[in-house]
């Protein structure tokens, strides 16, 4: 059905717009900030249409539209992808974002350059569509390069601060780490399949070698923060709220576990491969979530969450489901972003505080906020019925019937059950007994920009996940049977972390603050990870580099070798070879010496 | 006969620059010189040239003596360092006589000591034809005549050098 | 010394040398050299102080022993060639000990150390003779036999003779001791060229002889011999300052000077020998030479030595010594470059 590629190709155009006009001025009427935001949700409204059509009629697109350039035999076209990931991906993405735009009006209000950064989310949205809809590597390349280069710069919004210049240096730069597994699966791409195309690729999976997708794994681990490359993604909470909700929950950093997704044809029978993806997916979640349950910065939480989350996914790749991946991708997107709304309402409430110790009581003063933001971290937790459930249960399920590390599933179920440890403290800290705030914190919630988006994202955070794990195609055939307390076992966990955590946060409530453990310092420091990375390989790396610098090249190469070391050897040899007492005895010993030498020579 | 001869002068010759370099005062330096001389005198003497070896002693070493005489009567050392003096000088002879000893055995060991001058070699004689008679005469003498007769510019130069030899030794010898 | 033993002493000397030149006997070569070497021991010794004593000791010395190193070889040549007349070596060994001697004789590397001492124990005049003519009768030998000479022992020497008289130089403040360091490096890039081509080699003695008279000429002029007192030369004579530093700078080998003229014919002339490594390194050596050198322009050219109010007027006094050849070697260690093509006619 051709409309569908229309309807696609109108959402792009339809996003290019206000890219296209910001010089000129069409938008009159509206400031520019509606402006992108009413044609954002009307680009959702469109891509519902092909969206909807897909699940009613299951048909899958690639659209080739431009030959960009041949080079030999390998033909590079602009082409575009639109099957199940791409055009459900792009619906979902663009509802985040509609909401997210709206939530910024109100967010960046105050803000002189709101136009640049509406430009700025509208340019992201663009290159993650890109990169969802590409058919070939280059393509995807360019939206891959094109989020992290839009993340650098809306992470360092507020570029004044130092703390945020940092945060986006340090993104780009883990990135980088990144796109050198990208480039590196590209080049190997290019040599021995001698192409980019997906198709071409795919038809090629078994004749493929462990280090292109190594590459991958590579170029995940670094775009979604897997662990060894994760600590930007904290740091990354420095930029604007609307920011972390849209690039750092639910778009950017999910680029990594949809390049895997995008790739999982290759990988579904290199079982090496899939065990490197789930222990890197589980050593994340645990770890992120071990980080989280310290965290006082509530953003902060909310990104270890996330951090966490993105571990979940990989796990599920990892366990060779790469539809449940998707799927809890997309529920995923719903809830962090709401959640971050939330926690962005309520840090603007109180006056840019984000320390959740001195909250307290919201439930009173923000009635909306704290109600979305309970429903919100709840689907994290995997409520029943709520749209984490479908998505996060599926998982562990899945994990739990199959033949897999049973060491990374338990990872995963600890992490699972942390993960209700760290919603129940936001909550607990947040919302329920006294405030704790500064009592001149001005909150108002009233604001239908805040309450609209907000709501919407709500429901979204209910319902979406019972509509779209409806149409997930069945392309693995799922244990239908299983024992009770398999099958129970998520929630078993996650009500367990639950209590545990409810209880703890009421018995330490009102305890005297002890001198923090070596555990807790492990936790709290994330794990020493990012100190260790962070300071002392830069510092000693440095310190090398002035060394190597100052002392090797400036002092001793330019100042001891060349001019102080010739002049010295010309002295001491000036000293000692002309400094003599002038007895005759030495000449003659010079004589001597020298023709008894000389007389050798000849015989 | 005459090997034996040259051997044992030759030895000695050698001995006595041993015996000089063993640094003993100089006073024994300079008779050690002169008896050294004397050898190589004889040396040339048992090689025929009996017309060199004689003027050879009698006018260079005889002038040697004199100032050998006049050094040592000037010299004011009243026991002069002999070889038996010090342990040092002795032990440095007794180096270099043994250097030589062994030098010598070594060469004789391996039949390096040839016959350079043999029996009949009395000396080269010349022939003249004079209009009157017939003789031989004696190399050595006719070599002086020749150099008093066709070589007189080098005798000039020689004596020139000669000269200049004895003028700058009293020029820098007597002081201002 | 006496007016009358004077000219006996000189013409000796001068006589000396001559027959070493002219001759063609080994013999009379030998004592020409003999001749030369005793005339100018009385010419060392002027005053008869110890220092200077000491030094014509020296200089006898080391100069007999070369002698006798020399009469050795031409027995040897007559022993095994039966003549006298100079001709090819055929003995290697008469040859090395040849060249032996006469690199004793020029003060070449291994036996240079008499050269500085002796330098510095006599006054300038017997100093400037001891450096040019002196040098003359054994290059004059060197010239004649050079086709036999032992290629790897001369340059050995040379090499070495250009280092030590770098190095040498560099730990010196008394002007006569630089000039005895400057001569042993100008030695052994004379003796570097003279296994290819003597006749560079003759030009460069005319050339270091024209600049070492010009030198010394100067010191003789005000006395000079340290650094120190030269640096007063501004205060008597400005003009002579900046000869000086020409003159220093000519002897270092700066190029539009004459004492370019030798160093880059050298150069060139090795290099179509395919000698390429060795001149390289005997002109980076040579940059020592230039170093003290200018560390005596340092001090008489660039900088205004401090001195009392009466000394700086001395310019104004008639000089009392005159040196009639002065102007004329200025000029020629000076401006002698363009005329560098003509030394195809002068051998």
């Amino acid at each position: 059905m051709n409309m569908s590629i229309t309807f696609f190709v109108l959402t792009l155009s339809t996003l290019l717009l206000p890219i296209l006009t910001s010089m000129t001025n069409i938008h009159n009427k509206l400031p520019f900030p509606m402006y992108v935001k009413s044609l954002t949700s009307l680009s959702f409204l469109l891509s519902l249409i092909p969206t909807l059509s897909y699940l009613n009629s299951n048909h899958e697109a690639v659209v080739t539209t431009w030959n960009w350039l041949t080079i030999q035999s390998l033909n590079l076209c602009m082409s575009f992808k639109l099957d199940y990931f791409s055009i459900l991906f792009m619906s979902v993405a663009l509802f985040v974002t509609w909401s997210i735009m709206e939530f910024s009006l109100w967010y960046m209000y105050s803000d002189p350059n709101i136009d640049k950064f509406f430009k700025y989310l509208l340019l992201f949205l663009i290159t993650m569509m890109v990169l969802v809809t590409a058919n070939n590597m280059f393509q995807l390349f360019i939206g891959w390069e094109g989020v992290g280069i839009m993340s650098f710069l809306l992470i360092g919004w507020w570029y004044g601060r130092a703390d945020a210049n940092t945060a986006a240096l340090q993104a780009i730069l883990y990135n980088r780490i990144g796109d050198i597994g990208f480039v590196l699966s590209m080049a190997w791409f290019t040599m021995y399949f001698n192409s980019w195309d997906l198709q071409q690729l795919f038809s090629m999976q078994n004749k493929i070698s462990l280090l292109p997708l190594l590459g991958l794994l590579l170029a995940a681990t670094g775009k979604s923060a897997q662990f060894g490359l994760h600590p930007w993604l904290p740091s990354a909470m420095e930029g604007p709220t609307p920011v972390s909700a849209l690039l750092h929950s639910s778009t950017m950093v999910v680029a990594g576990v949809f390049l895997l997704i995008r790739f999982s044809p290759l990988m579904q029978d290199n079982y090496l491969f899939q065990t490197c993806i789930l222990c890197t997916g589980a050593i994340t979640t645990l770890f992120a979530a071990i980080c989280a349950i310290t965290q006082n910065d509530i953003k902060k939480i909310v990104a270890f969450s996330t951090s966490s989350q993105l571990g979940l996914m990989m796990v599920t790749i990892g366990i060779n489901q790469p539809h449940l991946a998707f799927l809890h991708i997309c529920t995923h997107a719903f809830f962090k972003a709401m959640l971050f709304m939330c926690s962005g309402s309520i840090i603007h409430s109180l006056n840019d505080e984000q320390d959740i110790r001195k909250m307290g009581g919201l439930f009173k003063v923000m009635p909306m906020t704290s109600s979305c933001l309970t429903i919100g971290s709840l689907a994290l937790t995997g409520m029943p019925f709520l749209t984490g459930f479908y998505s996060k249960d599926l998982i562990i399920e899945a994990a739990t019937t199959s033949y897999t590390n049973a060491w990374a599933l338990t990872l995963t179920l600890i992490a699972t059950s942390l993960t209700a440890a760290y919603s129940v403290r936001i909550l607990f800290f947040t919302m329920i007994e006294t405030p704790r705030f500064h009592s001149s914190a001005s909150i108002n919630e009233n604001n239908p920009m805040l309450i609209n988006s907000i709501s919407r994202l709500a429901a979204g955070s209910i319902f979406a996940g019972f509509f779209i794990s409806n149409s997930i195609p069945p392309t693995t055939m799922y244990q239908m049977t299983m024992p009770t307390y398999l099958k129970t076992s998520a929630l078993l966990v996650t009500i367990i972390g639950l209590t545990i955590a409810m209880e703890l946060a009421s018995m330490a409530y009102n305890l005297k603050l002890n001198y923090s453990t070596k555990t807790f310092n492990f936790s709290n420091m994330l794990g020493y990870h990012s100190v260790i990375m962070h300071r002392s390989v830069p510092y000693k790396n440095l310190l090398m580099s002035q060394n190597l610098s100052s002392v090797l090249l400036d002092l001793i190469w330019l100042e001891k070798v060349a001019p102080k070391g010739i002049s010295s050897m010309q002295v001491s040899a000036a000293i000692s070879s002309s400094t003599q007492t002038g007895l005759v005895k030495l000449y003659f010993l010079s004589f001597l010496i020298s023709i008894t030498l000389a007389i050798f020579m000849v015989i | 006969m005459a090997v034996n001869v040259m051997y044992f002068l030759s030895i000695l010759f050698v001995m006595g620059f041993v015996c000089l370099s063993a640094k003993p005062s100089p006073v024994y330096g300079g008779l050690t010189l002169v008896v050294s001389g004397g050898i190589g005198c004889m040396l040339i003497l048992s090689q025929g040239g009996s017309f060199l070896g004689l003027m050879v002693f009698l006018i260079y070493l005889g002038g040697m003596m004199v100032v050998f005489g006049y050094t040592t009567a000037l010299a004011t050392e009243r026991y002069p360092e002999t070889w038996a003096s010090s342990m040092i000088i002795w032990g440095t002879l007794l180096l270099g006589l043994i250097m030589e000893f062994l030098l010598l055995y070594w060469w004789a060991s391996n039949d390096q000591i040839e016959i350079l001058v043999d029996c009949y070699n009395m000396g080269e004689w010349i022939i003249y034809d004079d209009e009157s008679a017939v003789g031989f005469l004696s190399e050595d003498p006719a070599g002086v005549a020749a150099i008093y007769s066709y070589n007189c510019w080098l005798m000039f130069v020689a004596g020139w050098s000669m000269f200049v030899g004895i003028f700058i030794a009293i020029e820098i010898t007597r002081g201002n | 010394m006496n007016f009358l033993s004077k000219p006996i002493i000189y013409s000796t000397l001068i006589m000396g040398t001559l027959i070493t030149l002219f001759s063609s006997h080994w013999l009379l070569m030998w004592i020409g050299l003999e001749m030369s070497m005793l005339a100018m021991i009385p010419i060392m010794m002027p005053n008869f102080t110890p220092r200077s004593t000491e030094a014509a000791t020296k200089y006898f010395l080391t100069q007999a022993s070369a002698s006798m190193l020399l009469l050795f070889s031409i027995m040897l040549t007559m022993t095994y060639s039966g003549q006298w007349a100079i001709m090819q070596h055929q003995n290697q060994m008469a040859s090395f000990m040849l060249t032996i001697s006469l690199m004793m004789k020029l003060g070449l590397a291994p036996f240079h150390f008499w050269v500085p001492e002796v330098l510095q124990g006599i006054p300038l005049l017997p100093g400037l003779i001891l450096l040019t003519w002196q040098k003359m009768a054994p290059l004059a030998i060197l010239f004649q036999s050079f086709s036999t000479i032992n290629k790897p022992l001369m340059l050995t020497s040379a090499i070495l003779s250009v280092l030590l008289g770098g190095w040498g130089g560099l730990n010196q403040t008394q002007l006569r001791k630089i000039m005895a360091y400057s001569s042993i490096a100008h030695m052994g890039w004379m003796a570097a060229i003279l296994i290819y081509n003597p006749s560079i080699m003759m030009m460069n003695y005319i050339i270091y002889t024209f600049l070492t008279t010009s030198m010394f000429s100067m010191f003789i002029m005000y006395n000079n011999t340290t650094t120190s007192s030269l640096s007063h030369t501004w205060n008597i004579s400005p003009l002579l300052t900046a000869m000086m530093m020409i003159t220093l700078l000519s002897l270092g080998g700066l190029p539009p000077l004459t004492g370019f003229a030798p160093k880059w014919l050298i150069i060139q002339e090795m290099m179509k020998n395919n000698n390429i490594i060795l001149p390289t390194a005997m002109a980076m050596v040579t940059l020592l030479n230039l170093y003290f050198y200018m560390r005596l322009v340092y001090s008489t050219s660039l900088t205004l030595f401090p001195s009392k109010n009466n000394t700086k007027i001395k310019w104004l006094y008639q000089h009392t010594k005159h040196i009639p050849l002065l102007p004329v070697t200025l000029v020629l260690s000076a401006f002698l470059l363009p005329l560098t093509p003509m030394t195809n006619i002068l051998f």
